[in-house]
């Protein structure tokens, strides 16, 4: 049994196989935040938003289960390039900014503290830096033979999938990090980050796997097909296809969020400086 | 400053040695010195002569029907759950990337599990890859023949699990009519479409 997913040279059969590692992971980031937040809240009472940002928290830490897990997380470690991408998406577009949202701000000054990643992490989110790491660490990790080699060894696909999660917190801290002044200020200057990082540059890489003729990646080129017709070639397309449009359904309605957002600062700003000013006070 | 410099430095150093090691660790794939990627038969083969059985019951001399022509041939199954249909989809690829070989080359499968492989079975099988792909069927005695005539183990009776040992191997005859070289069963895409240009230009 391995501690985590990796290429195995089986072929794929739907028999439930048991990853501890996984769980184990689950449980350092699920119990730990748990009992932060209990601790807290008996010193210093419920803070409102509390129960809001466990859920956003927990759920991301679910999305993490799901992806690192049996089946999933075996299907993209052996025998799906499609697979591997989607765990990528769920990793870094949805378990990483969901885990940002449920961290309160005296947890995470805390976390960046005790790691010693406060000046590291102020570094990092500025939007050119947050998101030229990032689209590093997406093409560092898709290049076919740091795949082939990272994921045969339980050790090293572990290490892949950490490095994406790490990857997803970078994208997102310019946005959502739960220290207030590492946020860009500007929703204009968020708008544009969000796209061209997570939506725009992951297209070239995207369109080396959609238009090769031949399979790159080895380990799925070589695994025992899941199902037959769906040949590597096909499969690498389509992982292509989820790397260019994948986050889209994420990032777009951020997007749009952010818009309203900031149409209603603006108008909320615009309304007051119209506004008639009081008169004096009787004397 | 410099104290947490050096350990991310370290940080850093390490996870990349680790990457490099781990790829270091890599199977390659097939590879030989000189013309051939996949592993070259030296001093190459007269192409064997045996004969099988059609998908279309029609007797088929390999020697005869393949004279002259590029051709790829391996013995496989059609519940082969890996090497197999890996073979089969490999070729495929890598003749669609040199779909101007695709004239000059025949691709042969004959069947080492003639109790489940019926004609009809194994054409629906090669149909699912090429049309044109030529599958034999044969009797235990015809397939020992066919494999004594190619130098390699024969196949065993399907398991408990249904599975049948067999070479794995595909082997890349040129128009010369000579074995040229073989392919593991994990042979890439590239590596067939770079020989098949070697054994094109045989």
């Amino acid at each position: 049994m391995n501690f985590w997913c990796t290429t195995t040279k089986a072929p794929w059969d739907w028999s439930w196989r048991a990853y501890p590692g996984v769980w184990l992971l689950v449980v350092a980031l699920a119990v730990p935040y748990i009992v932060a937040i209990r601790r807290r809240q008996a010193q210093n009472g419920t803070v409102a938003g509390d129960g809001k940002r466990a859920v956003q928290f927990l759920c991301g830490v679910a999305v993490l289960w799901l992806s690192f897990d049996w089946p999933l997380g075996l299907l993209g470690a052996g025998y799906l390039a499609t697979a591997h991408m989607l765990m990528f998406m769920l990793v870094t577009q949805v378990a990483a900014p969901l885990m940002l949202l449920g961290t309160p701000e005296w947890m995470f000054r805390r976390i960046t503290s005790r790691l010693r990643i406060t000046r590291a992490t102020r570094w990092l989110a500025k939007p050119v830096r947050a998101g030229l790491v990032f689209n590093a660490i997406l093409l560092g990790t898709q290049v076919p033979f740091v795949v082939d080699a990272m994921r045969p060894i339980a050790a090293t696909s572990f290490l892949l999938d950490m490095v994406w999660l790490v990857g997803g917190f970078v994208l997102w801290i310019p946005l959502l990090a739960p220290a207030p002044e590492l946020r860009t200020a500007s929703f204009p200057g968020r708008i544009v980050y969000l796209f061209l990082a997570a939506g725009a540059l992951p297209l070239i890489p995207g369109g080396f796997l959609t238009f090769s003729d031949i399979a790159l990646y080895r380990i799925y080129e070589l695994a025992p097909r899941v199902w037959s017709g769906f040949d590597a070639v096909s499969d690498q397309q389509v992982a292509g296809a989820v790397m260019k449009v994948g986050s889209l359904p994420i990032i777009w309605p951020v997007i749009l969020a952010l818009f309203l957002q900031w149409a209603s600062r603006e108008r909320g700003t615009n309304e007051r400086a119209a506004r008639p000013a009081a008169p004096p006070a009787p004397a | 400053m410099s104290r947490q410099l050096s350990r991310r430095s370290v940080l850093i150093g390490a996870v990349a040695g680790g990457a490099l090691v781990a790829a270091g660790c890599t199977r390659g794939d097939d590879r030989a010195g000189g013309r051939f990627q996949g592993a070259a038969i030296d001093p190459p083969l007269a192409r064997p002569d045996f004969t099988l059985t059609t998908t279309a019951g029609e007797p088929y001399s390999f020697a005869q029907e393949t004279a002259g022509r590029l051709t790829l041939f391996f013995f496989g199954y059609a519940n082969c759950p890996d090497i197999c249909p890996i073979h089969l989809a490999n070729i495929t690829q890598a003749l669609e990337v040199r779909a101007d070989l695709q004239p000059v080359v025949t691709v042969v499968m004959a069947s080492v599990d003639p109790t489940r492989d019926t004609p009809e079975s194994l054409r629906a099988y090669l149909d699912g890859f090429d049309t044109t792909y030529v599958g034999l069927v044969g009797t235990d005695e015809e397939l020992l023949v066919a494999q004594r005539a190619f130098g390699v183990p024969t196949a065993t009776a399907p398991d408990e699990e249904g599975l049948v040992g067999h070479a794995t191997s595909v082997f890349g005859i040129g128009s010369d009519d000579l074995v040229h070289v073989q392919f593991t069963g994990l042979t890439r895409q590239g590596v067939y479409v770079h020989d098949l240009d070697e054994l094109a230009a045989s």
